[in-house]
C-alpha cells in the first residue's frame, strides 16, 4: 500500500465522515468562489467602463478621484490636446440622473406599479463618434460598425437615450421600454431626470458595483436633462496617431495642458481604478478578509475532522511505525488525506459557485463569473488550506508511540 | 539452517545489563534492573511473570519501540549478516532494526480500512526482497491459518481474504495479524498473547508455523497432529492438506519467539522459559538442560529420593541456560561460575586414591565422553566409558573416603558439578534411602 492507496483506502472506508468532511470542505470552497467572485466583480466594475471605450491616452479633470467622482475639465483642453502624435481627442460626459421605474413584476410574481425613483447613470457622447468611442464586435458595446452608427442617427432625435441591455431588471426590459412613446400615450412613461424622455435603442456594458443602470445619450441631450454646461466634459478620449509613442506623447501632453488635466494612459487609469476599488473601499477590503476568513475556517475545519480521525486512528498508525515504516511514510499519507479531502470537496464547491455567480450575475448584476483563473486558484487554495490543515493535524500522528501497543 | 543465521552456538539476541526507567525528576522510577539474556536461534522463549514485572518493557525495548538507556542489546540481522546494536542509534535505525521483527499484538491493530489481504501486504511492503507474488504468499498463509477456500475438514468455505477487520470475528483478526507478522519470515518475533483469541485448531496451527519456522520438524512428526476431533479435544488438529503448505510458508528456519503467554498449549513447548520478577530477570531455563539435568540427577541414587521440588531446586541451581546439544562458551561459563566444569582429552577429572575434602564434588557428564579406569597393581584397568547425561563422584563423597577410581576425558568434556557443602545438604535430606544404598554398595565392595 503506497500512503496515497492507505489515504484513500481510509477516506472510503469511513464514508459518512469523509462526507461531513468533504461537505465542510465544499462550504469552505463555495465561501471562497464566492468571494473571490465577487471580488473579481468589484474589480471588472472598477475598469467596466474603460475596457468599453476606444484610447490611448485619457483626459480627466486634476481633481479625477475615480469613476464615481471624475470632476470635469473645460472643453477647450480637447481643442489643446491635437499635438504632434494625436490623431483624435473625442469628448465623453459621464454622470447621474434619476430614473422612473416601469411597473414590473416581482420574483414572487406580484406587480409592482410604475413611478418608483432609481439613480441610473448616463453616458454622453457625440452621436457620430459611437463608432470611433466604444468598442464594437461581439459581446462589445456595439455588435458592428453598422449598428453604431444606426445608435448614434437615433441619438440624435431629442430626448432620445440608448439603453443598457444589462441594466438590472427593476429598470425594465428593453425590448418593453422601446415600445413607449414618449408623449405617454400607452399609459407609460419613462423619465429621466422628471422629464418625458424616449428609448431609442440599446447597447452592452453591463452593471457593477458602481451603477445598477447605464444610459447612453447625446450631449445635447446631456445637457438639457442633467443640466450640466456644455463648456465641461468629463474625458477627453485620445487616439494616437499611427506610429506615435504613447508614453512621449503622455508627457507633451501633460506639459502642454494646464494643471486642470491628468493623462492617464489605459493601464494607468485601470489600476487606479482597481486600487480605489480593492484597496481603499470596504467592500473590496471586506471581500480580501472574508477570503481569508473562509480559508482560516476551511483550515480549522478540516484539521478538527483530521484530528479527530487520526485520534481514532493512533492505534494503527503506532502499527505502521511498529512494522518498521518510517514517519515519512505517515506523514505522507496523513497529507494524501488532506489533499483527497481537497479534492472531494472542490468538485462540490465549484459547481456550488457555479450557481451562485449565475445567480449573482443574473439578478445582483454583479458581474462575477468562472474563470480558468479563480477556478485553478481556489484549486490551490483549497489544496493549501487542507495541506496547512494535515500539517497541523501531523503532530498528533506524531503522537502515536508503538510502545503502547504491547 | 538458512546461511544467514548468527554463527553457531552464537544467540540471535543478546540483552546486557539492561535498566531502563520510566519518567524524569523526582517521578523518576526504575522499572528494569540490570537485565541480561541470551537467545539462540529457533527458540520459542516464553516471558513469564506478575502483571508488572517488566516483561512488557524488554520487550518493546528488544523491538526498539523504546528508546534504549541502560545497557546493550544486539539483534541479529539476517540480511547483513551481522548484529544491529540498538544503544544510541538513530530513530531512523531503530525503524530499520523494527523491520528485523514480527510482531504479534494481543489487540491486533489491524488497519479497519484495509482487507486482510491488503493488511498483510502492508508489512509485505517492507521486505527488501519482495516475493514474486506477494499476494499469492499472503493467500497461501491466510489459508493455511484457515481463513481461505478449504475449512479444516476439506470443505469449500468462502475465504475470508477480502474482508475488512469488522467484518471478522476476533480469532480471525487475530490470525491475520499473526500472518503479517510471519510473512516476511523474520528472524525474531515478539509476541504478547498470540493465542489468546483463537479457537484450538487455529491455535495449534499458529504453533505449529511458529515451531516449523523456528526448526523444520519431519512430516511424519507433523501428522501426529492430523487426527479426529474427538482425538483432538482441546489440543486441536491440523489438516493433511495443511502440512505441505506449512512447508511452503516455512521453508526459511531459524525464527527466535519471545512470546508472553498464559496459554499452556505454547508453554508446553517452549524452548526457554524466563521469568521476570520485579524488573528482574529471576531464571532464564533451557528447558531441554533442566529436563537433561533433571533426568542426570534423578538417575543418582544420592538424589533420588529428595523430593521432587527439591531436585528441581538443585538442578536448577546447576543450570547455565545453553541446550545440552550446544558447547558452552568461555563468556557463558563466566557468567555462571562454579557450575560448568570443561576437560579437554587425556585430561584427569578426578584421581583414584585422591583424599575427599571440602573441595570434592560430584559430577554429571554434559557433553563428551569420559572412561573409569582403577590401577589393579600395576595394570590400569578400565571399567566404564560414561557419556552425557552419566554421573560419576558421589561414591567417595557419600562414603567420604579417597576416590576409588580415576575419571578421565575421551573427547572435549563438560561437567556440571555439585560441591561438597550443596551434596551433603541433600545427602542429609535422604539420609535413610541413602544408608540403604550404602549397604548395598558396601555389600558389592565386599564381593
Amino acid at each position: 500500500m503506497t500512503p496515497l492507496q492507505l489515504a484513500w483506502a481510509n477516506l472510503i472506508h469511513k464514508r459518512t465522515r469523509t462526507f461531513i468532511a468533504a461537505a465542510g470542505v465544499a462550504f469552505a470552497v463555495t465561501l471562497i468562489f464566492v468571494e473571490l467572485g465577487l471580488l473579481r466583480g468589484v474589480s471588472r466594475t472598477a475598469t467596466m467602463l474603460y475596457d468599453k471605450l476606444q484610447f490611448d491616452l485619457l483626459l480627466t479633470s486634476a481633481e479625477y478621484l475615480d469613476l464615481s467622482r471624475p470632476g470635469q475639465i473645460p472643453r477647450l483642453r480637447l481643442a489643446q490636446a491635437h499635438i504632434a502624435g494625436v490623431e483624435r481627442v473625442l469628448p465623453l460626459s459621464f454622470g447621474a440622473a434619476s430614473w422612473r421605474a416601469p411597473a414590473r413584476r416581482s420574483l414572487w410574481g406580484q406587480t409592482i406599479p410604475a413611478g418608483e425613483q432609481m439613480s441610473i447613470n448616463i453616458v454622453a457622447a457625440p452621436p457620430e463618434q459611437l463608432e470611433r468611442l466604444f468598442t464594437i464586435g461581439p459581446g462589445e458595446v456595439f455588435p458592428t460598425a453598422e449598428a453604431a452608427r444606426a445608435a448614434g442617427r437615433e441619438l440624435t432625435q431629442h430626448a432620445t437615450f440608448l439603453m443598457d441591455e444589462r441594466c438590472k431588471p427593476e429598470f425594465g426590459n428593453v425590448d418593453d421600454l422601446l415600445m413607449i412613446p414618449p408623449d405617454g400615450r400607452a399609459g407609460d412613461l419613462i423619465r429621466v431626470n422628471g422629464r418625458r424622455a424616449r428609448i431609442g435603442g440599446r447597447f452592452t456594458i453591463g452593471t457593477g458595483f458602481s451603477w445598477n443602470g447605464l444610459l447612453l445619450t447625446s450631449e445635447t441631450t446631456y445637457e438639457e436633462f442633467t443640466l450640466q454646461p456644455p463648456s465641461h466634459v468629463t474625458f477627453g478620449l485620445v487616439t494616437l496617431a499611427s506610429g506615435a509613442d504613447g508614453a512621449t506623447v503622455q508627457r507633451q501632453l501633460q506639459a502642454v495642458l494646464p494643471s486642470d488635466v491628468q493623462v492617464f494612459t489605459r493601464d494607468e487609469i485601470n489600476r487606479a481604478e482597481r486600487n480605489y476599488w480593492l484597496r481603499l473601499t470596504s467592500v473590496g477590503q471586506f471581500l480580501v478578509v472574508a477570503v481569508i476568513l473562509a480559508v482560516v475556517v476551511g483550515i480549522i475545519f478540516v484539521y478538527q475532522m483530521m484530528a479527530a480521525d487520526i485520534r481514532n486512528m493512533l492505534p494503527e498508525y503506532a502499527t505502521v511505525k511498529a512494522l518498521g515504516y518510517r514517519s515519512t511514510y505517515l506523514t505522507a499519507a496523513v497529507l494524501w488525506q488532506a489533499v483527497l479531502l481537497a479534492g472531494f470537496g472542490y468538485g462540490p464547491g465549484f459547481v456550488a459557485a457555479l450557481g451562485f455567480y449565475a445567480l449573482a450575475t443574473r439578478y445582483g448584476g454583479i458581474p462575477t463569473g468562472m474563470t480558468a483563473e479563480i477556478a485553478l486558484g481556489v484549486l490551490v487554495l483549497t489544496g493549501g488550506m487542507c495541506l496547512v490543515s494535515g500539517v497541523l493535524a501531523l503532530r498528533k500522528v506524531h503522537t502515536a508511540d508503538p510502545a503502547d501497543l504491547f | 539452517m538458512s546461511s544467514k543465521l548468527p554463527p553457531a552456538g552464537e544467540p540471535v539476541l543478546r540483552v546486557r545489563g539492561v535498566n531502563h526507567y520510566f519518567g524524569t525528576g523526582e517521578t523518576r522510577t526504575q522499572v528494569l534492573f540490570d537485565n541480561t539474556l541470551e537467545v539462540m536461534p529457533g527458540e520459542m522463549v516464553i516471558m513469564s511473570g506478575p502483571s508488572g514485572s517488566g516483561k512488557t518493557t524488554i520487550l518493546t525495548l528488544i523491538g526498539g519501540l523504546r528508546t534504549l538507556q541502560e545497557g546493550e542489546i544486539e539483534v541479529w540481522d539476517a540480511d547483513r549478516g551481522d548484529y544491529r546494536r540498538l544503544r544510541g542509534i538513530s530513530e531512523d535505525e531503530r525503524v530499520s532494526i523494527r523491520r528485523l521483527i514480527g510482531f504479534i499484538f494481543q489487540r491486533h491493530n489491524l488497519f479497519d480500512s484495509l482487507t486482510a489481504l491488503q493488511n498483510i501486504r502492508m508489512a509485505q511492503r517492507l521486505k527488501p526482497q519482495a516475493a514474486a507474488n506477494p499476494d499469492a504468499q499472503a493467500r497461501d498463509m491466510l489459508t493455511y491459518l484457515l481463513m481461505g477456500e478449504t475449512d479444516l475438514d476439506g470443505r469449500t468455505q468462502k475465504s475470508r481474504f477480502n474482508y475488512k477487520p469488522a467484518a471478522l470475528s476476533g480469532g480471525q483478526r487475530q490470525r491475520v495479524a499473526i500472518a503479517r507478522a510471519l510473512v516476511n519470515r523474520p528472524k525474531l518475533v515478539l509476541a504478547d498473547e498470540p493465542t489468546a483469541a483463537l479457537d484450538a485448531n487455529s491455535g495449534l496451527a499458529v504453533v505449529t508455523l511458529l515451531q516449523e519456522l523456528a526448526r523444520a520438524r519431519p512430516e511424519a512428526e507433523l501428522h501426529q497432529r492430523v487426527r479426529s476431533a474427538a482425538e483432538a479435544g482441546e489440543n486441536g488438529r491440523l489438516a493433511a492438506w495443511q502440512i505441505p503448505l506449512l512447508k511452503a510458508i516455512a521453508h526459511e528456519h531459524g525464527t527466535t519467539s519471545l512470546i508472553v503467554t498464559h496459554d499452556a498449549r505454547i508453554m508446553n513447548l517452549a524452548d526457554r522459559i524466563v521469568h521476570m520478577e520485579r524488573g528482574r530477570i529471576e531464571s532464564n531455563v533451557v528447558v531441554a538442560e533442566r529436563l537433561f539435568v533433571r533426568e542426570g540427577l534423578r538417575q543418582s541414587p544420592a538424589f533420588a529420593a529428595i523430593l521432587p521440588e527439591e531436585q528441581e531446586k538443585l538442578a536448577d541451581s546447576l543450570l547455565i541456560g545453553v541446550h545440552p546439544h550446544d558447547p558452552v562458551r568461555p563468556d557463558q561459563l563466566a557468567a555462571r561460575p562454579g557450575r560448568l566444569e570443561i576437560y579437554q582429552p587425556g585430561e584427569h577429572i578426578i584421581r583414584e586414591g585422591e583424599p575427599v575434602n571440602e573441595h570434592s564434588k560430584f559430577y554429571l557428564i554434559r557433553r563428551g565422553t569420559v572412561e573409569v579406569l582403577r590401577e589393579t597393581g600395576t595394570m590400569t584397568q578400565k571399567l566404564a566409558e560414561m557419556g552425557p547425561g552419566r554421573y560419576f563422584g558421589e561414591v567417595a563423597l557419600l562414603l567420604n573416603q579417597p576416590r576409588n577410581a580415576t575419571v578421565r576425558a575421551v573427547t572435549p568434556v563438560e561437567v556440571y558439578t555439585i560441591d561438597r557443602a550443596t551434596f551433603d545438604r541433600f545427602r542429609s535430606v535422604s539420609k535413610p534411602f541413602i544408608d540403604r544404598v550404602l549397604q548395598n554398595f558396601r555389600v558389592f565392595e565386599t564381593h
